[in-house]
């Protein structure tokens, strides 16, 4: 071949060919555990016909040491590979990238560098056992590709393992294991020529040289050098959202029950759909591995894709441990095995403050504790009436009518109570707000909530939100009056519920409404021995009511029996409204047959009302 | 006779390390002197940050699983004492006497660790694995040194020997011929443990 031609001398082709696979042979193992980006293909290519092996033997067996995948860089290796004179040269390298985002390199450090080398001698070896031979016994030749061959089979079983020994194969091992991006990677550069090193880089290098296998006319080596201790610098974790957390005492009181609900659900039926969803440690076809410490100057974004340099390898794809297959009952490190969860990179998690949470609509971001499950259930579905639609609403004359407070829930007359309404003549804006702390009632498609403080007027359909400060009763009728005139523009012809108030939603809050406004005072009401019958109101009785309440509130406030206090549910509104439509319906009865009495109930409201 | 010997480093070790480290030696030596066709496998250690290969070949994990086993049972019976194992490989070839061409022998002593040393279990656990890399690297050079004795690379592994201490008073049981190459570990076998690189 060409080698032994230059020196004048030329080895047997088989001692040859050992000579060339010693060459891939080391390359393969090198790369195989240094290389993470190389092919996974099972390279098979027979030997050529020169060897006594031809035919018999792939190139991946040779030596006895059977290693399936196939680096990148051999596939070309007999391309590029022009003379077994030549060295090759297998730089290691460990590169940084300057920024996660691009696949810019920073610095760049050989970390190793394995020089195979064969090396004539023109006088030839002398092999025991006789002295120099000549070639001319093929028995000899085969015996001579034996030492050879059984020599470079020791040495490779040595280099796999100390391919494994040397510190940058726990880089390796991190690297390949874990899929996140990470600011280092490593890399290889394949040349002919051996590149000196400075003096401070030999200085810090250390070299380990394996036993030359003597040929006729040459030897082979092999040699490392090596850095002993690899210090990667501690990289400033890239910040990664947090994953979705369920805060339990973020939205109001700790002892919402809609929260103690939320204990019992599984998290990932919780959170809410804006949540940044990302895995803390996400696996990519990215290689690397956050550093610990190193002299390495860090750059502040550690993260990015980064491709190795291969002067040869133009196909990238991800490569797969073959060693990880090879047979049952492997052990392997947890390092490998486990790609989830992975170190976490970054130890500073953004700080995760309640404000940086997106809104869920369905939460209602108050202090105050919230029925929130009455405003999951779409606005207390199962224990009020559905919300009327906006275009349904009209209902003004007749629900005013029946909407009276029950003459036995004495809760509605509360200090907490707010009356509010504004009828005109024709068609009467009910605003009657008389509920405690946590109900939620309709009024004409309006979702009222109301918490300590403040008072939740929103249109389902619209979503309109009107908060009022509670004590700004002036403010409530104004806005109210607004939302009237707006829903007057759109309405269509108003619907009269009147007698059918029963049948439709709509038709039982406005008959809850004509109820509330048409109670007597609570003054009244204590006083009455039985129950007070509802007596429809003129539309501006219930004005009466709120500017008489402003000045009976004192007075009236200090004999509000405690009762009275006791906070309202929806399913009490339910039970009121059946009441309400009982008395209507005894109202009706007794109208009938007795109108003055009805007379007399519709002065008793303008005495006061608290 | 001819027969290469190679005297490894002396580890001290817990009791909970015996197995892993066992195996990682005597796997290792196992690559180097399987010279038929393997396919390799790694094998990460569980208390150590090192890679050791295996052969890859079933019966011979079993077997050296089920040697440590012996030993463990042997250690545990005897707390305390230096123990040593003896791996041998024989040539095949008819000859009037059984040549051990090779031999490779860990030497282990085994002590307990007091309350005081847990606090320095990291320490000790790096300088153990420190200790376990130079007694890899001296199998590595060593069969990479000597390999005139090793004769025709076979289709299969080795006849091999693994040779634990069985009896009070003596360390490889078998030939009188490997006590010669046991050198003076016999009778050291039985002294206090003492550290001592040979």
């Amino acid at each position: 071949m060409a080698a032994a031609a230059a020196a004048g001398v030329s080895e047997p082709p088989m001692v040859e060919q050992v000579i060339t696979e010693f060459f891939a042979k080391s390359l393969h193992i090198i790369l195989e555990s240094r290389s993470p980006y190389d092919s996974s293909r099972n390279f098979t290519r027979p030997s050529p016909p020169s060897s006594p092996l031809a035919g018999s033997q792939p190139r991946d067996r040779w030596f006895n040491l059977a290693l399936r995948d196939c680096p990148a860089a051999l596939e070309n290796f007999d391309l590029w590979r022009q003379s077994n004179l030549e060295p090759l040269v297998i730089d290691i390298v460990l590169l940084q990238r300057d920024n996660t985002r691009t696949a810019s390199v920073g610095a760049s450090r050989i970390i190793e560098r394995w020089v195979i080398k064969y090396e004539t001698t023109r006088s030839g070896n002398v092999i025991k056992n006789g002295g120099k031979k000549a070639r001319s016994s093929s028995s000899q030749d085969h015996s001579l590709y034996r030492r050879a061959y059984s020599g470079s089979t020791v040495l490779f079983r040595s280099l796999y393992l100390v391919v494994r020994l040397l510190p940058a194969y726990h880089l390796f091992q991190g690297l390949n294991s874990s899929g996140r991006i990470c600011p280092l990677s490593l890399s290889h550069k394949i040349s002919s020529f051996v590149e000196p090193f400075t003096r401070a880089e030999d200085a810090e290098m250390k070299h380990y040289a394996f036993a030359p296998i003597e040929t006729l006319f040459g030897s082979l080596s092999l040699s490392v050098s090596y850095v002993p201790v690899l210090e990667l610098a501690a990289v400033p974790e890239q910040s990664t959202p947090m994953p979705p957390e369920l805060i339990k005492d973020y939205v109001g009181s700790p002892t919402t029950d809609f929260l103690r609900k939320l204990d019992s659900l599984p998290s990932d039926g919780i959170a809410p759909a804006c949540f940044p969803v990302t895995r803390r440690h996400s696996c990519s076809t990215e290689h690397g591995v956050r550093p610990s410490a190193s002299p390495f100057p860090m750059s502040s974004e550690p993260h990015g894709r980064l491709q190795p340099r291969m002067p040869t390898d133009n196909s990238l794809t991800a490569y797969s441990n073959p060693h990880n297959t090879s047979s049952s009952g492997k052990k392997r490190n947890t390092v490998n095995e486990e790609c989830y969860p992975s170190p976490p990179l970054s130890p500073n998690h953004p700080s995760h403050s309640p404000s940086s949470y997106p809104r869920n609509p369905f939460f209602r971001y108050e202090s105050a504790p919230l029925s929130i499950p009455t405003v999951m259930a779409g606005g207390g579905g199962s224990r009020l009436p559905p919300s009327p639609r906006r275009k349904d609403k009209q209902q003004c004359s007749s629900q005013n009518e029946n909407l009276t407070h029950s003459p036995n829930d004495k809760s509605i007359l509360s200090k907490d109570l707010v009356k509010l309404s504004e009828f005109q003549n024709e068609k009467s804006l009910q605003k009657v707000l008389s509920f405690g702390n946590d109900d939620l009632m309709y009024f004409r498609g309006l979702k009222l909530t109301r918490t300590s403080s403040k008072l939740f007027i929103m249109d389902e359909l619209d979503e309109r939100e009107l908060v009022f400060a509670w004590e700004d009763k002036d403010t409530i009728i104004d806005q109210l009056r607004r939302i009237d005139i707006s829903d007057r523009e759109d309405q269509g012809p108003s619907q009269e519920v009147g007698g059918s108030l029963t049948r439709s939603p709509d038709a039982a809050i406005g008959i809850l409404m004509r109820i509330l406004q048409n109670a007597p005072g609570l003054r009244e009401r204590l006083l009455l021995p039985g129950p007070s019958s509802p007596v429809p109101q003129e539309p501006s009785s219930l004005q009466r009511v709120v500017t008489e309440e402003h000045g009976s509130r004192a007075s009236s406030s200090a004999g509000v029996p405690s009762a009275l206090l006791r906070s309202r549910t929806a399913a009490d509104a339910l039970e009121e409204l059946n009441k309400y439509k009982e008395i209507k319906e005894s109202i009706l009865n007794r109208s009938k047959g007795h109108p003055c009495s009805t007379k007399l109930l519709e002065e008793k409201p303008a005495d006061g009302d608290p | 006779m001819n027969c290469e010997t190679c005297q490894l480093k002396e580890l001290e070790l817990e009791p909970t390390e015996i197995r892993d480290v066992l195996r990682c030696i005597l796997h290792t030596i196992f690559f180097h002197r399987t010279l038929s066709l393997v396919r390799p496998k790694d094998v990460d250690c569980d208390f150590l940050e090192i890679t050791y290969v295996q052969c890859g070949l079933p019966e011979l994990e079993k077997e050296v699983d089920e040697k440590i086993d012996q030993f463990t049972a042997w250690v545990e019976k005897h707390p305390n004492r230096r123990s040593q194992i003896c791996l041998s490989f024989f040539d095949e070839k008819q000859t009037p006497s059984p040549k051990r061409y090779s031999k490779s022998n860990s030497s282990k002593g085994l002590t307990n660790i007091g309350a005081n040393a847990l606090e320095e279990t990291s320490t000790r656990r790096a300088a153990l694995e420190s200790s376990v890399n130079e007694v890899l690297f001296q199998i590595i050079n060593f069969a990479n040194e000597k390999k005139d004795h090793i004769p025709a690379i076979p289709d299969r592994i080795f006849n091999h020997e693994i040779m634990i201490p069985r009896f009070l008073g003596l360390c490889c049981p078998g030939p009188i011929h490997s006590s010669r190459h046991l050198g003076g570990h016999l009778s050291s076998k039985l002294i206090p443990l003492i550290l001592e690189d040979t």
